[in-house]
């Protein structure tokens, strides 16, 4: 056996070792509901106070399935393994399920069938609905007709049928964008960009925030001069673009800080899960006071 | 033709929503362009998932390598989307299920004669066209010179239909159809009829008088059929076993007929379906709720828990002292009565509005109102009536509110407040318990301190667990498939909890190691960009920590006082995101927007047909 | 395994990320919190408010985005509730919903039983077009949400009878992951329709420096990250929390912990790394 299969062996005893302590002698990785009127709700801390939790076997289930899972994606940072592919599959799954479960309750349903044919959805699906029709229901028989064409790309042959759905999707999408960011980013951006060089506050200059709009404006000018390729970057243009670069890696390095505290927060999270809901060795939000 | 059509379409998409966004008429064409577009994004997704369907069920078919991972994603995948389109195990919306209600089919069509109401009246023309509203679309329409409606017309109904035009003859006209479309006396507040559902409703348990109320109304097939399974629903019997009802639980007279307790069986029974209401006051009604305390009251409960394991600690006293004096208070409760006592005009009625505008003499005017009635306050004997139910501490708000009437005068306003005051008050159960959480919160309590802290509101939970399974034994789902299909029990809330977010989040947290790895591997200050780019990546990732603020504390921190207050790391973090920052970002979203703008022209004129594809 | 700092293993480095970050959680290691003027200008805004104000609410995040905009989340839904205004809560992404559902449990359900679903909050839920969908709820809003999301005729619910479209919500606040987010609400509805609505925002670090040109014209305040969250709670936990807040109105400056020395950790990395890239360097020099 090599040294690193040993080892790894050494290490998963152990941790079965802890896990089964940890699970059979503190009771770990249960999960406790509240059941009312049918209804089911995770655990309050008063339910657990109480002594009123109901023990939950899909819940408990559910959250093995989940730390496995989440270690499973982890094991990925060691090596390549059929664990992390085989818990990347069943994502892939699930996710792509979950976007249409999602599309066709919260918009097909409602949004499209509800307004054609109101009365058939309103008796099964959607109580709360009119079962009058709209007058103008007929309009919604174009994205009906569209989203078929659509879904024909599905098909082996006549795909090109999607291209209409698809044109119209595209044509839509620089409708849309085409004023919205010349309002906000591009327009509403200039504007916000002209600002006072001398800031006057009662009279007297302030200096501070002069220098700040000086640098600011500078800093915006100068950075779309690098941008500008139509010219070649020498004399003043060089210059300002060289100023631009600087301020573009201000901008950079200040991202680069944002994303290193996003992604530290989502590792601490999965972290979190772990020892708090599956191995119960905190409890942060003093769910389980009094177990 | 297969190329120019895709590209006439684009186009056109386009250039409706531009114009709708500066020419008024076309408003109305971007908003429904718009919803196509939300739609189909919609369709999309499911064009998504049949492409995943197809690439991955191919590979299962010719073998590829790694097909059996294919095949965990397709059994994923279809098992996934079969438990979210069925809703397993996911619960009827809570909102569509008319709670206390049974529902009979009956079509408006098949109304009786007798549930026919007509008013001369027209409906008025909108400079607008606006239709009626869509909720009495089905029940009214106009025959002659009369407005016809049938059905009974709900407070709503009227709502909507008097607001269709502002305008007091119309009012009037629907006020009058509204008084007409009433139920009869005997089945007033029992029977609804829900044009939009088709259904004719009855609220609770049939008796034999409102069964022959209800008969009469009509004789034809299915209007009597509908009575019929009514009546049938109506008296279906529930049970369940109850080990120990509260001790002061009992029930009124006029309720056994449709609600006792079996002591011989010890099962809680019920007749037809029971509402919400009368769950929540079987449920809560019998136990004592939360008193004001005096000082001695509180100390004596403190002597009470320590005597149950041992003392408490000063800050736990201190709390528990603290939870035992937040209650309401006696004043505060005269004072809500008080109120509620205080005479209010009656609103004048659109038909009397509109009389008195017919009437040239008087403008018409709401604030003019006949002599309101006087106020009624409460009086010695209803006061000492309060102090009883405090010292008493046993009584339910039906002894107080029973006391209260026979004190003096009480409206009923007064006793709408009353109850409403006592719906907020906790049980003494869950005051108890709420003092047990803030303890533990501080420190440690014994298994005896905690048993006496929380066994009440144990015997109320279990109370209102047998109250809320009787509720569901006796209630007929109405609409199984109208619960979110996300919900937490369903089957795909649980894929949804368990799988898909631990998973999504867990992938993207990898990142944190990646850009750990990456930190040490890449990033060289070899020239001044890179320093520049370094050293503001420095100075953000401590600003965003304690460490930086504990790093640079000893600096004034205004920087308006001194300007040396700006090398604190929050202001240069500040200073940083604010000019420098906002100044690089400006630059790029500029340039981002034109090149936008210059792509989506391109795309709006023809110009871009890469999605086209090639001839 | 010749260890040799050059040429480190990178699982060395996750190791050494994975303690630093597992470290603080495990012993629960918390720091105090500076408020900026940013977290102070959407707290601001929202405290700014008067009962019965509509405020539009925006869960337009998934699971993966939760660590920083969760806690982000709770303290707007809790600072809302004790200002009692209305809220509407609506999602531009599939998942918001479920979160919407999470903080109505959580917070509302549990802390404020007096509010009234349909009275004093209501959950419209998602709508698939990203943009799209804030371009017709800005004119119309019942077009596209014909009921809530638990089936509730829209005329049926008493705080959605006089809404026509968004533009009666005096405030929009919005928690953005991405795209559909911030820029668009920015874009489609605090820009074009700037003298009825305004906006505030959390989001994620990694969007955040995207939104600062958006301040203040365009956007009044915004929270970057798990950061602005902390210091946008300890406002809110100050004000109507307390001297000891509810555990679960601590989540941001709990998740505040591990940042300190996972940043410290990143500073060391670049160091250490270049140190060693000049050291490298200045030797290949000498060898010449």
């Amino acid at each position: 056996m090599k040294t690193e299969t040993r080892i790894w062996l050494v290490i998963f005893v152990l941790a079965a070792a802890c896990l089964a302590w940890d699970v059979g002698d503190r009771g770990a990785s249960r999960a406790y509901v509240r059941e009312v009127d049918g209804r089911v709700a995770p655990a309050t801390v008063a339910d657990y106070v109480a002594g009123t939790a109901q023990f939950s076997l899909s819940r408990t289930i559910g959250i093995w399935v989940a730390a496995l899972l989440t270690l499973g994606i982890f094991s990925f940072l060691y090596r390549d393994n059929p664990f992390y592919k085989l818990t990347e599959s069943i994502l892939v799954g699930v996710s792509a399920a979950y976007w249409m479960v999602v599309a066709y309750w919260d918009v097909l349903i409602p949004n499209l069938f509800g307004k054609i044919w109101p009365g058939w959805i309103q008796s099964w699906a959607m109580p709360g609905l009119s079962p009058q029709r709209d007058e103008y229901w007929f309009v919604y028989l174009v994205p009906l007709a569209l989203g078929i064409m659509l879904l024909w790309r599905l098909s082996p042959r006549g795909s090109w049928i999607g291209l209409w759905p698809l044109a119209f999707s595209i044509g839509a999408t620089a409708g849309l964008r085409l004023v919205a960011y010349f309002q906000a980013d591009f327009l509403g951006q200039i504007r916000s960009g002209i600002m006072p060089l001398a800031f006057f506050k009662d009279s007297t200059l302030d200096v501070e925030r002069s220098i700040e709009n000086i640098v600011l404006v500078t800093g915006t000018i100068c950075c779309l001069a690098y941008f500008f390729f139509s010219f070649e970057h020498k004399g003043t243009i060089g210059r300002a673009s060289q100023i631009g670069v600087w301020v573009l890696m201000i901008t950079f390095g200040a991202g680069f800080g944002y994303t290193v505290m996003g992604r530290i927060a989502l590792l601490a999270i999965r972290l979190e899960f772990l020892f708090d809901d599956w191995l119960w060795l905190i409890d942060p939000s003093q769910r389980r006071l009094g177990m | 033709m297969k190329r120019t059509v895709p590209l006439l379409i684009a186009a056109t998409a386009g250039y409706v929503l531009v114009a709708s966004r500066f020419i008024p008429v076309t408003e109305k064409w971007g908003e429904v362009e718009a919803i196509w577009f939300d739609i189909l994004a919609a369709i999309a997704f499911v064009l998504g998932g049949g492409s995943l369907l197809k690439l991955h069920l191919r590979r299962i078919s010719d073998r590829t390598a790694g097909w059996g991972y294919s095949l965990v994603t397709v059994i994923a995948f279809l098992s996934t989307m079969y438990v979210g389109v069925a809703k397993t195990g996911a619960r009827p919306s809570a909102e569509q299920e008319f709670y206390g209600q049974s529902l009979a089919t009956l079509r408006v069509d098949d109304l009786p004669a007798s549930l026919t109401f007509r008013v001369p009246g027209s409906v008025p023309t909108r400079a607008d066209g606006e239709p009626l509203p869509l909720d009495v679309q089905r029940q009214l329409s106009q025959e002659g010179g009369d407005l016809v409606f049938r059905g009974w017309m709900s407070p709503k109904q009227e709502a909507d239909l008097s607001a269709y035009k502002d305008e007091l003859a119309w009012q009037c006209t629907v006020e009058k159809l509204f008084e007409k479309a009433q139920p009869p006396a005997a089945l007033k507040g029992k029977v609804t009829y829900l044009a939009d559902y088709s259904k004719l409703g009855f609220r609770g348990y049939m008796t034999e008088a409102n069964h022959d109320a209800l008969k009469q109304l009509g004789n034809g097939e299915p209007y009597l059929a509908a009575v019929a399974d009514l009546w049938a629903a109506s008296h279906v019997e529930e049970r369940v076993s109850v080990a120990q009802p509260p001790a002061t639980f009992s029930i009124p007279k006029a309720e056994q007929d449709w609600l006792f307790y079996d002591e011989k069986t010890h099962e809680l029974a019920i007749r037809g379906p029971m509402s919400v209401a009368l769950r929540d006051k079987l449920a809560r009604d019998d136990f004592p709720l939360v008193r004001p305390t005096t000082a001695e009251q509180r100390a004596a409960f403190v002597k009470e828990v320590e005597a149950h394991g041992g003392k408490l600690s000063e800050a736990q006293t201190r709390e528990l002292e603290n939870a035992l004096a937040k209650t309401w208070s006696v004043e505060g409760l005269r004072f809500a009565l008080d109120e509620a006592g205080h005479a209010v005009p009656p609103e004048k009625s659109a038909c009397e509005l509109y009389q008195e505008q017919q009437d040239q003499s008087r403008k018409p005017s709401a604030e003019a109102t006949p002599k309101p009635e006087p106020d009624v306050k409460l009086n010695d004997r209803q006061r000492a009536a309060i102090d009883e139910f405090v010292r008493q501490g046993g009584e339910t708000v039906d002894v107080l509110a029973a006391g209260l009437h026979a004190a003096g005068p009480f409206t009923s306003r007064q006793e709408s407040a009353l109850r409403e005051f006592f719906g907020k008050v906790p049980t003494v159960g869950e005051q108890k318990l709420d003092a047990c959480i803030d303890l533990l919160r501080i420190g440690p309590l014994t298994r005896e301190q905690r048993d006496f802290l929380r066994n009440d509101y144990r015997e109320q939970s279990q109370w209102r667990q047998t109250v809320g399974d009787l509720f569901v034994k006796a209630h007929k789902v109405k609409y199984p498939w109208s619960g979110q299909y996300n919900s937490p029990g369903s089957w795909f809330g649980w894929a949804y909890e368990f799988i898909f977010k631990p998973c999504t989040a867990t992938m993207f947290s990898l990142l944190a190691f990646y850009v750990a790895s990456a930190a040490f591997r890449a990033f060289r200050a070899k020239n001044l960009e890179a320093l520049l780019l370094l050293g503001t990546a420095f100075i953000i990732l401590l600003s965003q920590t304690f460490a930086g603020y504990w790093l640079t504390s000893w600096l004034p921190s205004d920087p308006q006082q001194n300007a040396v207050a700006w090398l604190r790391m929050e202001n240069l973090k500040i200073l940083i995101m604010r000019v420098f920052a906002t100044a690089g970002t400006r630059a790029i979203m500029i340039g981002i927007a034109l090149g936008l703008a210059s792509t989506s022209i391109k795309i709006m004129l023809g110009q871009d047909r890469s999605y086209v594809g090639k001839d | 395994m010749r260890f040799n700092l050059d040429n480190i293993d990178r699982r060395w480095i996750f190791l050494m990320m994975l303690i630093t970050v597992a470290g603080p959680i495990l012993w629960q290691l918390a720091f105090p919190e500076i408020p900026t003027p940013y977290a102070r200008a959407v707290f601001d805004a929202i405290e700014s408010l008067k009962p019965g104000d509509k405020v539009l609410v925006a869960f337009d995040y998934d699971p993966a985005s939760e660590a920083e905009l969760g806690p982000m989340a709770t303290d707007f839904v809790h600072h809302c509730c004790e200002k009692k205004v209305k809220m509407y809560f609506i999602s531009l992404w599939p998942v918001g919903p479920v979160m919407v559902q999470d903080a109505i449990r959580n917070i509302i359900e549990a802390d404020y039983p007096q509010m009234v679903y349909g009275q004093d909050y209501v959950n419209l839920g998602y709508k698939s077009g990203y943009e799209g969908v804030i371009k017709v709820i800005v004119t119309d809003l019942r077009t596209l949400y014909p009921t809530d999301t638990r089936g509730n005729n829209i005329d049926q619910i008493p705080m959605c009878r006089d809404v026509k479209n968004i533009q009666s919500m005096k405030l929009i606040v919005d928690i953005s992951a991405g795209y559909a987010g911030a820029k668009e609400w920015t874009q489609y509805a605090a820009v074009p329709y700037a003298d009825k609505m305004k906006l505030v925002s959390g989001s994620t670090g990694v969007q955040s420096p995207q939104l600062f040109p958006y301040l203040p014209d365009q956007m009044v305040g915004l929270l970057g990250g798990i950061k602005g969250a902390a210091e946008y709670e300890k406002l809110v936990n100050d004000k109507y929390s307390g001297p000891t807040p509810s555990p679960k109105y601590q989540e941001a400056i709990r998740r505040m912990g591990p940042q300190l020395f996972a940043h410290l950790l990143m500073i060391g990395l670049i160091i250490v790394g270049n140190v060693l890239y000049f050291t490298q360097r200045r030797r290949k020099g000498r060898s010449r």
